[in-house]
């Protein structure tokens, strides 16, 4: 069965081919993605918008390197955290506090299969209130994650690539990228938990 | 208050749940941890919250966005954009 192909491949197999009707969607597309990326990375505007227009630059020099249109995104982001790299000065991809396995497991009600204390997150509204309101608390609890967890978490599940697609942008390995998305996303499930539990979420 | 995960085999299959949930686990482990989420409610109720924290994760989007691009850059962009294509076929 053949599967339809991603737009951002689409777009950049057509523009190997010297398709330029592609170059204003590509600019659109990667623009923001590597935008959101340096932003939730460097933590500033300033610093996001010249990163983002930097790796649009170095795209575009280079877009003769791109060898195989289908590993586009690992490309684009892997010039994009180089050049964030170089903002921060200091490595933000560089070791810093690590979280623990113990530190993130849920907590039980008493003794054998009681419910575990935590909300029941499918039971939320699912409505644009609600899903703007989660959406801004996963913002703050993304940030407030070690940079380790959060560029994997970002390139993994918010950008869905695969584990050898964020080992390459990384240069770290697969089992590193999967023990820190593990972490990262039991935290942010932790956070998440929390914020409703608290009462906050649908209070308006 | 103590932790769920005191019992053994919940908690090494708490360290694996996020390949469980991706399917990158060998195919023997998953059906061993299929074996033990099946008749533990505590893992039940964790493993479903956990997917809809990812599934969140993943609908995420940024309030900030990214300005339009000044003119002048999308014409540098352009420019090198067709060097490059021209480095590649000559």
């Amino acid at each position: 069965m053949q599967t339809a192909e991603k737009p951002e491949v689409e777009l950049a197999r057509a523009l190997l081919a010297g398709d330029k009707s592609a170059f204003e969607p590509f600019v659109e597309v990667f623009g923001g993605k590597v935008f959101q990326y340096t932003y939730l990375m460097c933590g500033q505007r300033e610093d996001a918008e010249e990163v983002a227009q930097d790796t649009l630059l170095k795209i575009f020099e280079s877009f003769d390197q791109l060898k195989d249109p289908e590993s586009v995104k690992p490309w684009v982001f892997r010039i994009a955290k180089n050049y964030c790299l170089m903002k921060r000065r200091k490595s933000v991809f560089a070791p810093q506090r690590e979280l623990s396995l113990d530190e993130l497991l849920p907590l039980r009600n008493g003794e054998g299969d009681r419910p575990l204390e935590i909300a029941d997150l499918s039971a939320l509204p699912d409505d644009e209130v609600m899903r703007l309101e989660l959406n801004s608390h996963l913002e703050k609890a993304l940030t407030e994650l070690p940079d380790m967890y959060r560029s994997v978490v970002l390139l993994r599940d918010v950008e869905g690539m695969s584990t050898a697609e964020a080992a390459a942008v990384l240069d770290v390995s697969e089992d590193v990228v999967k023990q820190r998305l593990h972490r990262g996303r039991l935290a942010l499930r932790k956070s998440l938990d929390a914020y409703v539990r608290s009462g906050v979420a649908g209070r308006g | 208050m103590e932790s769920h995960v005191d019992d053994r085999s919940c908690r090494e299959l708490f360290a694996l749940l996020s390949e469980y949930i991706d399917g990158e686990l060998p195919s023997a482990t998953c059906e061993e941890m299929d074996q033990h989420i099946r008749s533990c409610a505590p893992c039940i109720q964790f493993v479903e919250n956990l997917k809809t924290s990812i599934r969140l994760t993943h609908e995420f989007e940024c309030r900030e966005k990214l300005a339009g691009l000044p003119p002048q850059l999308k014409r540098t962009l352009e420019r090198v954009y067709e060097e490059s294509l021209r480095r590649k076929a000559g």
